[in-house]
Parts: structure tokens; sequence; C-alpha cells
């Protein structure tokens, strides 16, 4: 989806500020704390809460603090799930019997491997990595309507396989729910003036993950 | 500017909703950010594209805020304030604190206002002969300036068709930077969506952008 998310390569949006603070509110933990204990009852993926991220309307996405974003994304996603109606969200309240979960609901010894920061996404490949570092590659131009790792600002251009990451989940395909579809990951590495012609530094190089489906002999 | 304002071939804004009799100017206060618009331009104190250019640097989020009336107040405010016009101060308190300024031309009278509602013609005498005809295939350049320019985002190092001639007319992305008129051919120029997009596209859709020659590069045979 080519959202407001994708931000890579536009202007205006001022110097990022990193900031210190793991959470800027107790409510910004409840956030966090709910949507890790979500993930870890397969009713919902990684990659279906990043689409669901950026899927928030775009002014919203660009006015929400990061948890904000988690907040309004995990109340689209459990809407969309049948998990909860606008009318208990509303009120606060259940007013119908739960809906099943996937997996049991998480109990407080599974809290640590619950936290999807420290999910490992690596899964045993099933075929040959096409690319060997050094290899010329050209990312194809895809616009899919849905997730992907690839931003806009990458897509048609030439770079060079950097290193080889290994075989992983395809967000790709992961986003639908039902597949985690593994594929060969990759570093590529891009000129900057392959990616935005002469206006760009010509001493600054990008690396990207691309996964193998995103690249093409060149 | 690859700005908030290049947003073709985004998703996510939704269905464009035209209703069927949209007034010009849904309350009296937009009336007269145009008419306050129209005469500051009128004085030479901005052309077209600086304009342009100032809404395009309107922080991302108020952007996308505010309406199009809005959006003309807020430029207007950050330009005059820009010129040396207008101080914060000023414009806080709603009151000027010092003398005013003097204006390239003179301040816009009412017999003049009749002129300013009309079209500009940006339509100027050409200074060479027009590099590309009809028909020709030709490259758009790869190009990211920071200033204001006419070539989206979607449809830059793609190839497309000349499908017309439109004569040579003022540059942007010069007169934007004070550099004069410095007229170039402008071009409509035909990409197939596939081209523009991938297999993604549909591939029965054809989208035509007006292109100034700058813009363009021969397609080697």
């Amino acid at each position: 989806m080519n959202g407001i998310h994708d931000m890579g390569g536009m202007d205006g949006f001022g110097k990022v500020v990193p900031d210190q603070v793991a959470f800027k509110a107790d409510w910004e933990r409840r956030v966090f704390g709910l949507l890790s204990t979500l993930e870890a009852t397969g009713a919902l993926n990684i990659d279906q809460f990043r689409h669901g991220i950026e899927r928030l309307p775009p002014e919203v996405y660009l006015t929400s603090s990061y948890f904000k974003r988690w907040h309004l994304m995990g109340e689209l996603l459990l809407r969309e799930g049948g998990y909860v109606s606008a009318a208990e969200l509303a009120n606060g309240h259940a007013t119908g019997t739960p809906k099943p979960l996937p997996k049991s609901v998480m109990r407080p010894k599974d809290a640590v491997a619950a936290n999807f920061y420290a999910g490992d996404f690596g899964r045993p490949a099933h075929s040959i990595a096409t690319f060997k570092v050094g290899d010329t590659v050209r990312t194809r131009n895809i616009h899919p309507s849905s997730h992907t790792r690839l931003p806009r600002y990458a897509r048609g251009h030439v770079g060079t396989i950097e290193r080889g990451l290994g075989c992983h989940v395809f967000p790709d395909v992961n986003v639908s729910g039902t597949d985690e579809n593994p594929q060969w990951l990759y570093a590529v590495a891009f000129n900057a003036r392959d990616l935005w012609g002469a206006d760009a530094d010509p001493t600054v190089r990008v690396l990207i993950n691309a996964f193998e489906p995103y690249l093409q002999p060149a | 500017m690859n700005g908030i304002h290049d947003m073709g071939g985004m998703d996510g804004f939704g269905a464009v909703v035209a209703p069927a009799h949209e007034p010009p100017f849904h309350d009296a206060w937009e009336g007269r950010v145009m008419a306050i618009s129209r005469a500051l331009a009128a004085t030479g104190i901005w052309n077209i594209d600086q304009g342009r250019y100032g809404i395009e640097r309107l922080p991302p989020e108020v952007y996308l805020t505010s309406s199009y009336h809005r959006k003309w107040h807020l430029r207007t405010e950050a330009l005059l304030r820009e010129a040396g016009l207008l101080s914060a101060t000023e414009l806080a308190g709603g009151h000027a604190r010092g003398p005013a300024k003097p204006l390239p031309h003179p301040a816009l009278r009412p017999d003049k206002v009749a002129a300013t509602l009309v079209r500009g013609n940006y339509e100027r005498p050409a200074q060479a002969t027009a590099r590309f005809e009809t028909g020709e295939a030709v490259r758009t350049r790869n190009i990211h300036p920071l200033s204001h320019t006419r070539l989206p985002r979607y449809a830059r190092g793609r190839t497309g068709v000349i499908d017309r001639i439109y004569g040579c007319h003022v540059f942007p992305d010069s007169f934007v930077l004070g550099k004069g008129d410095d007229p170039q051919w402008l071009y409509a120029v035909r990409f197939k969506a596939r081209e523009l997009w991938g297999a993604d596209a549909d591939p029965t859709v054809t989208v035509l952008i007006d292109a100034f020659e700058p813009y363009l590069a021969r397609v080697p045979a």
C-alpha cells in the first residue's frame, strides 16, 4: 500500500528528533501490553498490525503519537476481526459472547516470549537462494494495495546484493493471516543517485532489506 | 519538493467526493482570503509558483487537515512573514506595528480588480525550436528538486509518448526561484498505467501529464 507511512524520499517533515522514553504515559504501556497479548493469542500477526497502522486515515496517522497509532490500529483490527463491536468500544463493556481465539489466552509466564520485538521470523529454507553477494539486481515496480516492505522510492531501481540475511516470514503474504510463505531476504545496497538522480548526495548509499520476490536480475 | 501535496499514486485517502452544487466559498472568510491573496499577488510580492510552493511547504499534518482556502490563508501568512511584510507579533495582535514596507507594484485599485480575476496567460514566445515531436517516445528524468516542480513523483524515470505540443510557457521550476519566466516547451505526455505502476496497475488505463521539456530525455533508439 502506497500509504502515508511510506515517507522515505519525501520532504517537508522536518528533522527526526529521537526521544529516549519508551512510554510517555501509562496508557501507552497498557496499549503495548494489550496488543502484545492479542498477538500471543494468534488472533493477529505483526504484519496485520503494521498494515492496520498503514490504513489509518492519513491525517490521523500524521497527528497521532506512536502508541496512539497502536491504540487506533488495535480498535480497528478488533472490530474487523469481529472480536469487539463499535457499541462495546463506546460503552466499555462486552455485550455478547466472546468470539473464540485461535490460541489460549496469554498467561503471565508467556509474557516475555510474547514481546514481538524479541520475535524470530527466520524459517527453514525450501529452496536455494537465487542471488549471491555482489549480484546486481533491479527491484520490481510493484504497487500492492496491501502490506509490503519495499518502499516506493526503491522500486524499479538497480542495486547490489550486500548480504544474505537468511529465509524469513514474507510480510506481503503473512499479512493475509493464512500463510507465512518464507522467502530469502537480502540487504541490497543502492547509490543515492540511482534512487533520486543528480539531486542526491553522491556520497550516500542506502541499504534496504528486500525479499527475493521484490528482486529480478539486472 | 516531494511534499505531501504530491499525492498521485498514493493509497488511503478514500474516494474524491465532488458535491454536485458546491459553492465557490463555504464561508465569507474564504472569499476574503481569496481576495487578499489576489490583491497581494497583484502587487508583485509573489508569483503563482511561489504561491503554490508556499502551500506545498505547509506542515504535512496541517496540509491534510485544512480546507482549500484554509491552505491559502496559511500560505499567505507564511509568505507575508517571509517577505518581511508582516511580523508574528502583528499577526497575533491584528494591527500594524511599524511603517509599511514598500511593495514592488502599487496597491491594487478597484478598477484593476477584474484583470486579476481572469486566468493568467503563461504562454511566451519560443526561444528555440521544440526538441520533441508528436508521437515520439520520451523518458522523464529522475529529478527530485527541493523546490517547486510540476513533475509528479510517480512519473519520474518513466517512458511515455508525446501526445501534443502546447507551445512555450513560463517554466514553474525556474519561476518559483525568481529566475524569470525561463520559457520552455510544454508537452502532453501519455503513459501506460503499467509503465508507471507495473503489473498491479489497470492495463486499460493511460495517464496524460503536462511535462516541460527539461523534464524529458530522448529514449535511445
